[in-house]
């Protein structure tokens, strides 16, 4: 099969060469694809409900709670354990080992001698075991001082400050979403055919959008306690305005280089739909009405956006900016166009930062719901099935490849060090994945082969040394070591999106442009790189509650409103 | 026993055989063959680790079969790898089904040849036939065909085997589509089951003990300087 560059109608999808860069991958946004917006719109369509059958929780914080969510054909359990945990031990390094809170997403409906065989595991995390009827197993740590704050504001009769809780985001922050067979639970294949969980990380979001309503319920118990005769509720919008956090360090970034046909998917997922909204040949009165409110809404977004990071900050002021360029655009100058979606993507290429560019994709997305929802549920991959290696192919084919799609590392020389100062390696410590620095640290011996330019570049070499009549299965049993980027090659000219375009061990690498990619896909927002490796962002924020989600709209909460003012759509 | 998922013994299985000394690309057939037999409750980990034992220190070109040119694919001196050998065949699919019979004379752990063919298979949309003889004498032969695994002769158990002599493998033209309708009741289809899998504490700090090869003890620097984040979470 080979994937066609080409929409249905006039307008190419950008190409690789454009898109598969780090610098433009890393300036990615939460568009109608997300998959938490995608969990949401389906929840919602097959009329999903929700129960909380245990709630125990004592006066100090700990103990169980457990959500089931009932669809049209299972159920799911989320087993919340809450723990009374020593600040000094609150680390949202994913190497901790205790935590506020622990989290399982359970296959059914539970029993307590299951809660029971949880209770026993699940908080010991990476040190405990689950079965196969776990699909999803997570933590959470307190953002400490937020949480102290609405605590004692709700108990004290008050709600917290709508300003305070903006710069934080959210009351908890989870350290790793485990899912797809990680210690001992079921792997995806178990769950893969189900209607509810076709499209990547289904499972994984619907935990975690239980586990942020569990922290709302949990921070209104905790003021209770403390003062049952004052406190009171959060009120829904304040509510609404509380995301979950996550905090995600390299342990992430090899994903999107080890899964390179889900990559593809993604990434011609979003570039078909945006090539189809350029291709349409007008623009309706309410789908620019909606343009217009989603960008009035991206301020706000900005406004709440908080970093510490500079390079970080420095690129939100410059989307300020952009934003400013885009609001003094007139769209009438648009509207009798031929391609009058094309033509204002078009004038961002030419006038906004790569973050600008990329925010106007996912602005163009959000009127189109017909023409973009249905791509969410392309968006997996059977890498298995595009496993084999093609032997019958020749050398000069393979070389024809490595040349249309790989030139951009085929121009690199990887012998100066600062083209190849990084190597990826696992520690042993912790089995997670790490960059170390070639020369200074020790282990370049074990790299991992996540060096794809210049693994490409050294096949070249020894390709353009062999007979090109030569068969790539001859070729292979000579040089076992290209076996790997000789299949990725093959893979690629079937899916031109699989691979990320640049040099993965040079020293221009942010692999924070990794985690920003990927998280966007989730649908995350407010990203803040705590360092060049490390990311903290927010999830679900004004996302309805579970017991909202049969009487509020499912899908028009990744942009904020405020009601006060704005109105709403 | 502890229950394993497919992805830890796929995880797992890929880093130990390149811990004993496979290139990656090699490792990534090895790591997704043992899947594919655990996936169908075959012997997997277990065969995976017999042939680590065996390749053990010995280098790339004691296991590669020498020559390619002829029909019995053999090494120097003692048996070929069936992940290299499986490799190979599938890279030779064209030939094998061209009507060539490949003769394999020693192989260790002949049943991880199976998965790579069973891949092939699937990919191309033709079958193979991979048959030996068990250490008892009795015959074994597998169908492998697009969606199904046929063991037409012998039993699961001999699939555990640890080396086997002449396997032999050729290709299928025939239309294998109703294979499974037209062998029931004779041999044993073999099906796919996903839950988890057993696995003895044994097999699973053996496999450790060669993945772990692939890991880099940490240093104070790397410590804080490798995962990039923070020590503190209070704020």
């Amino acid at each position: 099969m080979t994937t066609q560059l080409h929409s249905t109608n006039s307008i190419s999808l950008r190409p690789p060469q454009q898109v598969m860069k780090l610098d433009r991958l890393g300036s990615f946004h939460q568009t109608r694809l997300s998959f938490m917006r995608a969990v949401m719109r389906r929840l919602k369509r097959d009329n999903w409900t929700f129960e909380c059958p245990v709630w125990r929780i004592n006066e100090q914080g700990e103990g169980v709670v457990v959500y089931v969510a009932k669809g049209p054909e299972r159920s799911y359990s989320m087993v919340c354990f809450a723990h009374d945990l020593d600040p000094a031990k609150r680390s949202d390094r994913v190497i901790a080992e205790a935590w506020d809170t622990t989290f399982a997403l359970y296959d059914g409906v539970i029993g307590e001698n299951d809660i029971e065989r949880l209770s026993r595991n699940v908080p010991k995390q990476e040190a405990g075991r689950c079965l196969e009827s776990e699909l999803v197993l997570s933590r959470a740590n307190k953002s400490v001082r937020l949480f102290e704050y609405v605590v004692s504001e709700l108990a004290a009769g008050r709600q917290p400050d709508q300003a305070e809780l903006n710069k934080v985001g959210y009351l908890m922050r989870t350290t790793a979403v485990y899912g797809n067979g990680k210690l001992g639970m079921a792997d995806r294949d178990r769950i893969a055919n189900r209607s509810e969980m076709l499209g990547p990380f289904r499972a994984e979001m619907l935990a975690v959008w239980l586990i942020r309503n569990f922290v709302s319920d949990y921070v209104e118990q905790m003021a209770a306690y403390r003062s049952p005769e004052t406190a009171v509720k959060l009120e829904p919008e304040i509510r609404r305005s509380l995301g979950v956090g996550n905090s995600t360090g390299l342990g992430m970034a090899p994903f999107l280089v080890n899964h390179p046909i889900l990559l593809h998917s993604w990434i011609h997922a979003r570039e078909s739909a945006l090539a189809r909204i350029r291709a349409l040949p007008s623009m309706t009165a309410a789908a620019r009405n909606h343009y217009e409110v989603y960008l009035e809404s991206a301020h706000l977004s900005l406004d709440r956006w908080f970093t510490v990071d500079e390079r970080q900050a420095e690129r939100v002021a410059v989307l300020r900016r952009d934003l400013e360029k885009l609001n003094a655009l007139s769209l009438d100058t648009f509207v009798d166009d031929d391609l009058p979606w094309d033509k204002l993507y078009r004038w961002g290429e030419t006038k906004l930062s790569l973050e600008g560019q990329e925010l106007l994709v996912s602005l163009l997305l959000e009127p189109h719901a017909e023409i973009v929802d249905a791509y969410a549920s392309v968006m997996y991959a059977e890498e298995n099935d595009n496993f084999r290696i093609n032997g019958s192919q020749s050398v000069a084919d393979l070389l024809v490849a490595l040349e249309e799609h790989y030139s951009w590392a085929l121009s690199v020389d990887y012998d100066k060090h600062p083209n190849s100062v990084f190597f990826w390696y696992v520690s042993e410590e912790k089995l997670e994945p790490r960059l170390g620095s070639r020369g200074e640290e020790p282990g370049d011996n074990l790299e991992q082969p996540l060096s794809i330019g210049r693994d490409a570049a050294r096949l070249y070499k020894d390709l353009l040394n062999a007979q090109t009549d030569q068969k790539i299965g001859t070729f292979l049993i000579d040089y076992p070591e290209h076996r790997l980027i000789a299949r990725r090659v093959q893979l690629t000219q079937r899916y031109p999106y699989a691979e990320i375009q640049d040099n993965l061990i040079g020293e221009d690498l942010l692999p924070v442009d990794l985690l920003r990619c990927k998280l966007s896909f989730f649908g995350a927002t407010r990203f803040d790189p705590r360092s060049d490796r490390w990311v903290r962002i927010t999830m679900f924020q004004n996302a309805p509650y579970p017991h909202e989600l049969a009487t509020m709209d499912e899908d028009n909460w990744a942009y904020p409103m405020d009601i006060r003012e704005e109105g709403s759509l | 026993m502890e229950r394993y998922s497919l992805n830890e013994i796929e995880a797992s299985a890929r880093k130990a055989a390149r811990g004993a000394g496979m290139s990656w690309g090699l490792a990534e057939e090895a790591g997704k063959a043992t899947r594919w037999l655990a996936a169908r409750g075959l012997p997997n980990v277990c065969l995976l680790l017999s042939l680590l034992k065996i390749n053990d220190g010995k280098v790339y070109s004691e296991l590669r079969p020498q020559s390619l040119d002829l029909d019995i694919w053999n090494t120097p001196n003692g048996p070929l790898c069936p992940v290299i050998s499986g490799s190979a065949l599938n890279d030779f699919a064209d030939r094998l089904l061209d009507g060539h019979e490949i003769v394999l004379e020693s192989v260790t752990s002949p049943t991880l040849i199976l998965p790579i063919l069973g891949r092939a298979a699937k990919a191309i949309g033709k079958g193979f036939s991979v048959s030996w003889f068990s250490g008892s004498g009795e015959a074994v032969k597998i169908i492998i065909a697009p969606d199904v695994l046929y063991l037409e002769q012998g039993r699961v158990e001999d699939l555990g085997i640890e080396q086997a002599e002449r396997v032999t493998v050729t290709g299928i033209l025939s239309d294998l589509s109703n294979l499974r309708a037209e062998k029931s009741g004779t041999g044993t289809i073999i099906e796919r089951v996903v839950q988890g899998v057993p696995l003895s504490s044994e097999n699973w700090t053996d496999l450790q003990f060669f993945a772990a090869r692939t890991y880099v003890p940490a240093t104070e620097e790397s410590r804080l300087k490798g995962a990039g984040a923070g020590l503190s979470d209070n704020d």
